[in-house]
């Protein structure tokens, strides 16, 4: 299981502010280890962002994003209470899903 | 004569290796004691100026030792470089430094009471701080339960 996100969400005059700390490597498959081999590429692909089962935030990451990805948008129309549900999925495959409450 | 230099040469050698086992085993002894990772403490409690000497000690260190665990320990006024929007003399922020240390392992836990008693929201921390219920209890649990080392920058 990849290590938690950390999301936290608040809203200010109807408008949401979400931000999204994501814990991986991110590696590009351009980078080699000390015995010259290439190590893999494994980085984030999908990060879909919903609030009350509609999507709100949709984004397609490459081996351009950084290690431990930030990610800061805003949608309107959220309220205070609620929850926001963050997902990303890996290269791999692998996933993970965290959420916050609007504060 | 040729026959009792070999000789001594081979008691030599058998000497030399026997005191590099010895030399391997030591360690390895040693090790029950304590993890075989160094772990390091740093407390931040005196504000800013405090916090930019951390940064670069911190930076130094894992430059140094990169396979030390590193985890700060704010409290008190140590707190305040941690804040959203801080910034130093110069005017630089510290999400930068901070993001990428916390890239690299380092982990900073902040004091609860500290941002009770001193009005500071959870929401106002940058994302990378993590929350213990007291700064000083924390850092003495890690120094006695955990073996880590004490460093004041």
């Amino acid at each position: 299981m990849a290590d938690p996100m950390r999301v936290r969400a608040t809203e200010n005059g109807g408008v949401v502010d979400v931000k999204i700390l994501m814990k991986h490597d991110m590696e590009t498959g351009q980078r080699k280890d000390a015995a010259g081999k290439t190590i893999p590429a494994w980085h984030i692909q999908t990060v879909i962002a919903t609030y009350k089962g509609r999507e709100v935030f949709h984004a397609q990451f490459g081996p351009a994003v950084s290690k431990d990805p930030f990610l800061n948008f805003k949608f309107k129309g959220g309220a205070k209470g609620d929850k926001v549900t963050v997902t990303w999925v890996d290269n791999r495959g692998d996933k993970r899903t965290d959420e916050a409450t609007i504060a | 004569m040729r026959r009792a230099f070999i000789r001594a040469t081979a008691a030599l050698a058998a000497i030399g290796l026997s005191a590099r086992a010895a030399a391997q085993q030591a360690p390895a002894g040693g090790k029950s004691g304590k993890g075989g990772r160094v772990k390091v403490v740093y407390q931040l409690s005196e504000g800013i100026d405090q916090a930019v000497r951390a940064m670069a000690n911190l930076r130094n260190h894992l430059n140094a030792a990169p396979d030390t665990k590193i985890v700060v320990v704010a409290f008190g006024y140590g707190v305040d470089f941690l804040v959203e929007g801080a910034k130093d003399a110069r005017g630089n922020t510290f999400e930068a430094a901070v993001g990428a240390l916390a890239s690299s392992g380092v982990e900073f836990r902040v004091c609860r009471n500290t941002l009770t008693a001193r009005k500071i929201s959870e929401q106002s921390l940058l994302m990378d701080a993590k929350i213990v219920p007291a700064g000083v209890v924390e850092v003495a649990r890690l120094q006695f339960d955990e073996g880590y080392a004490y460093l004041k920058p």
